[in-house]
């Protein structure tokens, strides 16, 4: 429990733009208020909501000057994706802070902008278990599948307000009643079951002494390591200069030669997706990748 | 009465309701578009009688206001900072005229920058036009500076600045609430006076002896005020803050227990010189803590001892974090052999830290919605021209086609077009020159409002110099970006009255184009058609500039315009990724073994765009549902 004392209590909510980070901040912020705490609040608008990164800094106390946490001040870090939780884990309090976070990926497509077959992507590596040992305090869980089988996975941000809940001191009746003020009338039933769901949890990872339920899923490598190029190859004497590959290739990597045969500008564009190849009908074009095992 | 949450700018709103301000115009920026949408809310339920316009750029906003002021009224102009940059014309000339009912100008800055081009400081600017500045500290302070600034503008009949910065416009904050505010109309007259309201040359010398004078009185009085204090600490260092950063300072020393004298300035501009130099005096060496630039440090006529952004001690570029400001104490008190309370906050690298120093998240910038119009449109245009050709884009939600390669240049608002005719006539020249260079397609890309916010002028230009480009102008009939405000372009105006409709057609045809297609960008095949017939029409003998009219609704804003066309995503998609790449809508996901895209069913507003992005076909229209 981190106690409300003369410093300010800081609070990190992070994730995706359309996930619910600000609804999460906003029902603490109002909690504190209505406790009669001095609660500063500094939200992210404009560019990043479109799917960006979110994050939203909540302080309170008997008196808060700043709205920003510094690094490495943070008390509870609640991550509503994981790679926006490592993002941010360097603000997490190395002694004492608790860090919260669904599993779920969602892998931005600058992460796999490589697309050549068996190429990595840029996603996090780290698992939930290598994290949660290096944390002060750790919960790693999967809210929105949790949230899936509620019906809702919307209500995910709502799990994991029932876990930060139990990491601060405030009663349960007051943190239901403020959630109420937020969430549409018509899911204050649905909102309420899922806090409830994300306070089990914790109750029941406590109990059993085990960090995290961290599904196999995660443990494995997203892409087999080895790295290889396409080789793109052509039989001229069935090539007619038909031009239907040149026209069609995504990548925009072919060309017609005067002499009406066709050349690849640069191999290095080619991500052997084999359009070309299906669409010749000389089959004239055929393309050679590393295969890749799933 | 009461307390409530407010964000900055909704505290600065009240402000300007509760002050009876009555002439409120703006355009939409981030971080500033909320204050008028709070203005909005408030005229609502109060039911007030003022008048508030989202006006169609920076400069009309603050010279609509300023007509306003000058009948009397107590008048505001809103916007992010660089549209004080499209102001500054009215803006340098209204500091001579002067105005009548008070006048208060808010441009919101953002240090950082999180969402803008640049990092400029508002309090400059009005220092070269002689413009007296309030830099507030809290959402509380910029909702009291509100009252601060109507009035002295009032006494002086000086146009005054209000600079909120980011996050104070973006933090939230417990404001005390009350309703029992003057609403009496005052007497609305305009008096004639062509010696300052039409002043010619020769009367505005007079009127800049004036304005200095004026300022020197204004600079007495903020010696006086309540809003620059000190308080007092035992320490050698004093440290001078003004804005947001004064709270950050404020918690870094009490952290530290560190015992500083404080002088904190509320009126940066004209500084009050000897509620400076006093205090100066008394320290053996002052800091100066300020965003964005250095506007106090730079008044300061003796600055040996002092330290600050603009001699290097504090770092000149960037938003003053809590972290910033921990290191730059840090080093100091290093040097001077302080010692602190603790030194927690300056552990850079502690073993969780180091843990966790390999790990690099991926960028996640932002993108475009689900069913985004623009991301039709760009792809249709990408596949078309391809890779050779040049994109100048402009600002706005579209800004985000970087991210599928079909935005090439972005400067300010209204930019593109004349990017794309600067390129057109160099290319051209170089065509016949040395490197003998090959003409490129030109494809400009911007949207509605910002076409109407300064987009014709370049065209009426390229029109008259025979640069020959396609401008693509993506009407998604709403201001997106910023939460969709109307333009000009809409049958409605702010406060939801109606309002006449600019028609773009007409528009563009009056500014001599003669090619001119409007065109629904979800029709790919079509949509690709007109955009080849457009490049065909400016490159042929007799053409000229063509322009192209995407037309669709945001499909954020209005979801119901998306016609019903849900997708499936067969069991042969081979995890290419072509489509994650090339189309990028959000709901195309990477499925967690990498092994194939999914499709992600909350995020899909069944558009049915995509299936144009998998060239394999394996994107298909679901066989169990049926399109509209
Ligand atoms: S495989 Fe063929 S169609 Fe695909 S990118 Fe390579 S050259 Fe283009
Ligand atoms: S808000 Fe509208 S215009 Fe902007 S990205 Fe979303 S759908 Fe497109
Ligand atoms: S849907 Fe088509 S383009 Fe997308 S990954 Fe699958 S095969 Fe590639
Ligand atoms: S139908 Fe396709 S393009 Fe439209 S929202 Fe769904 S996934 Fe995105």
């Amino acid at each position: 429990m981190t106690k409300i004392q003369e410093r300010p209590t800081n609070v990190l909510v992070v994730g995706v733009g359309g996930q619910g980070v600000i609804l999460v901040s906003k029902v603490l912020a109002q909690l504190c208020l209505s406790k009669g705490l001095q609660v500063k609040q500094s939200e992210i608008h404009g560019m990043a909501k479109r799917g960006g990164t979110v994050f939203s800094h909540i302080r309170f106390g008997p008196q808060v000057w700043s709205p920003t946490i510094p690094a490495g001040e943070v008390d509870v870090l609640v991550a509503l994706e994981w790679a926006e939780g490592l993002r941010w884990l360097e603000y997490l309090n190395p002694d004492c802070g608790t860090f919260i976070s669904d599993t779920q990926h969602i892998v931005p497509p600058f992460a796999c902008r490589n697309r050549q077959r068996g190429s990595e992507d840029t996603y996090a590596r780290e698992t939930p278990a290598e994290i949660i040992k290096k944390v002060p305090n750790g919960f790693a869980l999967d809210a929105a599948g949790m949230a899936q089988e509620l019906g809702n996975e919307r209500t995910s941000n709502t799990i994991l307000l029932g876990i930060l809940s139990t990491t601060l001191d405030f009663e349960i009746k007051d943190w239901e009643e403020t959630l109420d003020l937020f969430v549409p009338p018509k899911t204050v039933e649905l909102n309420r079951q899922a806090f409830h769901i994300g306070r089990q949890w914790i109750e029941n990872a406590i109990r059993t002494s085990e960090v995290a339920p961290v599904s196999e899923l995660y443990e494995q490598k997203f892409f087999p390591e080895e790295k290889g190029l396409v080789e793109w190859e052509f039989i001229p004497e069935w090539c007619k200069g038909c031009d239907i590959c040149v026209k069609m290739c995504p990548e925009r990597c072919l060309k017609l030669t005067p002499d009406q045969k066709v050349e690849i500008l640069d191999i290095n564009d080619c991500t052997g997706c084999r359009i070309c190849e299906w669409l010749c009908p000389d089959f004239a074009i055929n393309i050679r990748k590393p295969v890749f095992i799933s | 009465m009461g307390k409530s949450l407010m964000l900055g700018n909704e505290a600065i709103a009240l402000g300007l309701v509760e002050q009876n301000c009555r002439m409120i115009c703006a355009y939409p920026g981030t971080p500033s578009s909320e204050i008028m949408a709070s203005v909005l809310q408030q005229k609502k339920r109060l039911d007030c009688d003022l008048h508030a316009e989202w006006s169609v750029n920076e400069k009309v906003a603050f010279e609509v206001a300023l007509g306003g002021s000058w009948s009397g009224l107590r008048s505001a102009a809103i916007m992010k900072q660089v549209g004080l940059n499209v102001a500054s014309d009215a803006f340098f000339s209204a500091a001579y005229q002067g105005v009548k009912g008070g006048f208060i100008i808010i441009p919101a800055d953002d240090p950082g920058p999180s969402s803008s081009q640049t990092e400029q400081d508002s309090r400059l600017m009005a220092l070269t036009a002689k413009v007296p500045v309030f830099d507030p500290s809290t959402p509380q302070e910029a909702r009291e500076f509100v009252q601060y600034a109507l009035e002295l503008s009032e006494r002086h009949e000086l146009p005054v600045m209000l600079r909120p910065t980011r996050q104070i416009c973006h933090a939230v904050q417990d404001i005390d609430y009350h309703e029992d505010f003057s609403t009496e109309m005052p007497q609305v007259k305009f008096d004639k006076d062509p010696h300052r309201w039409a002043a010619t040359p020769r009367d505005r010398f007079r009127l800049h002896v004036e304005l200095n004078q004026k300022l020197k009185q204004i600079e007495d009085e903020f010696a006086e005020s309540p809003l620059n204090y000190v308080e007092a600490g035992t320490a050698k260092i004093g440290i001078i803050a003004s804005g947001m950063v004064y709270n950050v300072v404020r918690q870094v020393l009490k952290e530290l227990n560190y015992d500083a004298p404080l002088l904190k300035i509320g009126t940066p501009f004209p500084l009050p010189q000897k509620v400076m130099s006093d205090f100066i005096a008394d320290c053996e060496q002052v800091l100066v803590f300020e965003e964005t630039d250095y506007c106090i440090e730079l008044q300061i006529p003796d600055r040996r001892n002092v330290r600050g952004r603009l001699d290097g001690t504090i770092p000149s570029a960037g938003e003053l974090t809590p972290d910033v400001v921990g290191k730059v104490l840090a080093e100091l008190f290093s040097k001077g052999k302080v010692q602190v309370a603790t030194d927690k906050l300056f552990s850079a690298d502690s073993g969780l830290v180091a843990a966790i120093a390999k790990h690099q998240s991926p960028p996640r910038p932002p993108r475009l919605c689900p069913g985004c119009s623009h991301r039709s449109a760009f792809y249709a245009m990408k596949r078309e021209f391809g890779k050779r050709t040049l994109y100048p884009g402009d600002i706005g939600c579209y800004t985000l086609g970087t991210n599928l390669d079909a935005v090439d240049t972005c400067v300010d608002m209204g930019s593109g077009a004349d990017i794309a005719s600067g390129f057109y006539h160099a290319h051209k020249m170089g065509r016949t020159g040395r490197s003998g260079g090959k003409e490129r397609p030109i494809m400009v890309t911007i949207g509605d409002s910002t076409f109407l916010h300064s987009g014709l002028q370049p065209l009426m230009n390229a029109v008259h110099t025979d640069a020959r480009f396609v401008l693509l102008i993506l009407d998604n009939r709403t201001t997106a970006m910023t939460g969709f405000q109307p333009t000009p372009a809409n049958p409605e105006e702010a406060n939801g009255s109606p309002g006449r409709s600019v028609s773009f057609p007409d528009l563009v045809r009056a500014c001599g184009v003669e090619f001119v297609r409007e065109l629904d960008p979800y029709q790919h095949d079509d949509f690709r058609n007109v955009l080849r017939e457009a490049h065909e029409h400016c490159r042929s003998p007799q053409g000229r500039v063509a322009v192209v009219i995407a037309e669709r609704s945001c499909s954020l804003h209005e979801p119901e315009t998306v016609e019903n066309r849900p997708v499936q995503i067969t069991e042969e998609c081979d995890g290419c990724r072509y489509c994650l790449i090339a189309f990028e809508c959000p709901a195309l996901v990477l499925s967690t073994d990498g092994s194939r895209v999914d499709l992600n069913e909350d995020l899909c507003v069944d558009c049915g765009q995509c299936i144009d992005s998998c060239h394999k076909g394996f994107i298909i229209p679901d066989p169990e549902a049926a399109w509209t």
